[in-house]
């Protein structure tokens, strides 16, 4: 059986094994993280999906913010762009991290 | 609100050392100070925690009108990173803390200096250092301060979004005892409230070509990180942020509040408000020469300048590339010499509690001294 068809047969739970125990692939005892999204990811919500609106023309609706920031002393307010189509996750086998990549610029963080 | 000479507990150094609290000297310097407190009215503290709500919701009114009118260029944040903000400022990303300086001296409006609302210290020593000396100096007193709790309570908000194997990652400079003690506290109310929290060093996290990793390899899931937004943007891991793979506390949309350019948008949404300075992108005729100059993405207190009719102080510092903002200047209240400011803090949105700190200098700055608080219950002394 090719591991295309196994993967088809025991879906992602059991893709995450598969590819765990494969040569090489270095994840050790917990693949299934590997499958774990950002966990506060949303894709954008669709609103005036009704019925007989095609799908091509549904427009995702205005979310607010993440405080009640309505009202308030600003005008002029412009248009908001939709939040970007962002991945959920990689499901490529892992490899050998980079490290440094952050910590350059100070020596605490704090203020 | 008074400042008291007292005496410090007998044996009170090994008394915060008995909690974990071991940088009460800084820089060779008095750092955690007993010798006095910080008296308030419970009315006082009132409007205290009126003003804290009340400037936090302001706040997040300007992170609504920079996103929605897209200020990027303004608050100096590369373009690249405005959809990513925009889109966690839009789906609610969980936000912990936050802490604001407030010019308070009890008989004026408190008056906003500045949120640090990203990487915010002298977490543990407001939250738990000073309760201790509260229930051993003033026991029948209290103190503006359920920090503790509703930092569990916050944690706890996360933990109902996060899959039954989830991880929060808690990344600091581990050589600065005050990231460290900050860092390690927030860890402590997270497994507290349930969470499973692994510590990590700055320069210690991955990056694998899709994920952000731990040392054991492990993808980093939620990052909770004492390392400020700014600083993260122009490194090398700044963009893997983009790809949204891992989630950080605080979210993106915070840079927004710590950087200083807020104070001229503050003041440009809400002219006059009474907790609010004026505040502009220039040296200001509405000053009359009288302002605090404050690098946009500065931080404790370095290349901070006052500038009023008698008085001029400057701080050395590394920051101001990216420009300046001028502030009025609204002297803090002196006590024997010691200049005193309110730190407020904010939990998940609400006010929590405040720390005190006093300096000889104007200028606050990382290593002033913290002097524990109370105030009495029952109205106006």
């Amino acid at each position: 059986m090719s591991t295309g068809i196994k993967l088809v047969l025991m879906g992602v739970a059991g893709a995450a094994v598969l590819y765990s125990c494969a040569p090489g692939a270095g994840i050790g005892a917990l693949p299934y993280l590997w499958f774990l999204p950002n966990p506060f990811y949303r894709p954008p919500l669709v609103a005036n999906c009704g019925p007989g609106v095609p799908p091509a023309s549904c427009t995702p609706t205005q979310q607010s913010g993440s405080g009640s920031a309505t009202g308030g002393g600003y005008s002029g307010r412009g248009t908001t762009s939709q939040p970007s189509s962002t991945t959920s996750g990689s499901q490529a086998a892992p490899a050998p991290s980079q490290r440094g990549g952050f910590g350059s610029t100070g020596a605490t963080g704090s203020s | 609100m008074r400042r008291e000479k007292i005496q410090p507990r007998s044996g009170w150094q090994a008394k915060l050392e008995k909690i974990g609290f071991d940088f009460y000297v800084l820089d060779g310097k008095t750092y955690w100070n007993e010798n006095a407190c910080y008296a308030f009215s419970s009315d006082e503290i009132d409007e205290l925690e009126a003003t804290t709500d009340e400037l936090h919701k302001l706040a997040l009114q300007a992170v609504e009108h920079i996103v929605s009118n897209r200020l990027w260029a303004r608050m100096h944040i590369p373009p690249a990173w405005s959809e990513y903000i925009e889109s966690v400022w839009r789906r609610s990303d969980p936000t912990i803390y936050g802490r604001f300086d407030l010019a308070f001296d009890g008989t004026g409006p408190p008056k906003l200096l500045e949120y640090n609302a990203d990487t915010p210290t002298a977490l543990y020593e407001a939250a738990v250092v000073q309760w201790y000396w509260l229930k051993d100096v003033k026991p029948d007193a209290d103190q503006f301060n359920s920090i503790h709790e509703r930092l569990i309570q916050a944690w706890r908000g996360v933990l109902a979004r996060l899959p039954p194997e989830g991880t929060v990652h808690f990344a600091r400079f581990e050589e600065s005892p005050e990231d460290l003690a900050t860092s390690e506290y927030l860890r402590d109310t997270a497994l507290q409230a349930g969470l499973a929290g692994e510590p990590l060093p700055v320069s210690q996290i991955g990056w694998n070509g899709s994920r952000f990793t731990d040392p054991d390899e492990m993808p980093i899931q939620v990052l909770s990180k004492l390392y400020p937004w700014e600083w993260m943007v122009r490194e090398e891991f700044g963009v893997h942020v983009l790809t949204d793979t891992t989630a950080f506390i605080e979210p993106a949309w915070k840079m927004l509040l710590s950087n200083k350019m807020l104070l001229p948008i503050l003041w440009e949404g809400f002219p006059g408000h009474r907790n609010l300075l004026p505040a502009f992108g220039t040296e200001h005729a509405d000053l009359h020469g009288s302002f605090v100059k404050k690098p946009i993405f500065g931080r404790e207190g370095h290349n901070v300048t006052i500038s009023a009719p008698g008085v001029f102080d400057t701080a050395s510092g590394d920051y101001g590339s990216e420009g300046y903002v001028w502030q009025a200047y609204q002297p803090l209240p002196a006590f024997d010499g010691n200049h005193a400011v309110v730190g407020s803090w904010v939990i998940e949105g609400k006010a929590a509690g405040i720390g005190m700190r006093e300096d000889e200098r104007r200028i606050t700055h990382n290593s002033s001294r913290f002097v524990p608080h109370y105030f009495k219950p029952g109205g106006s002394e």
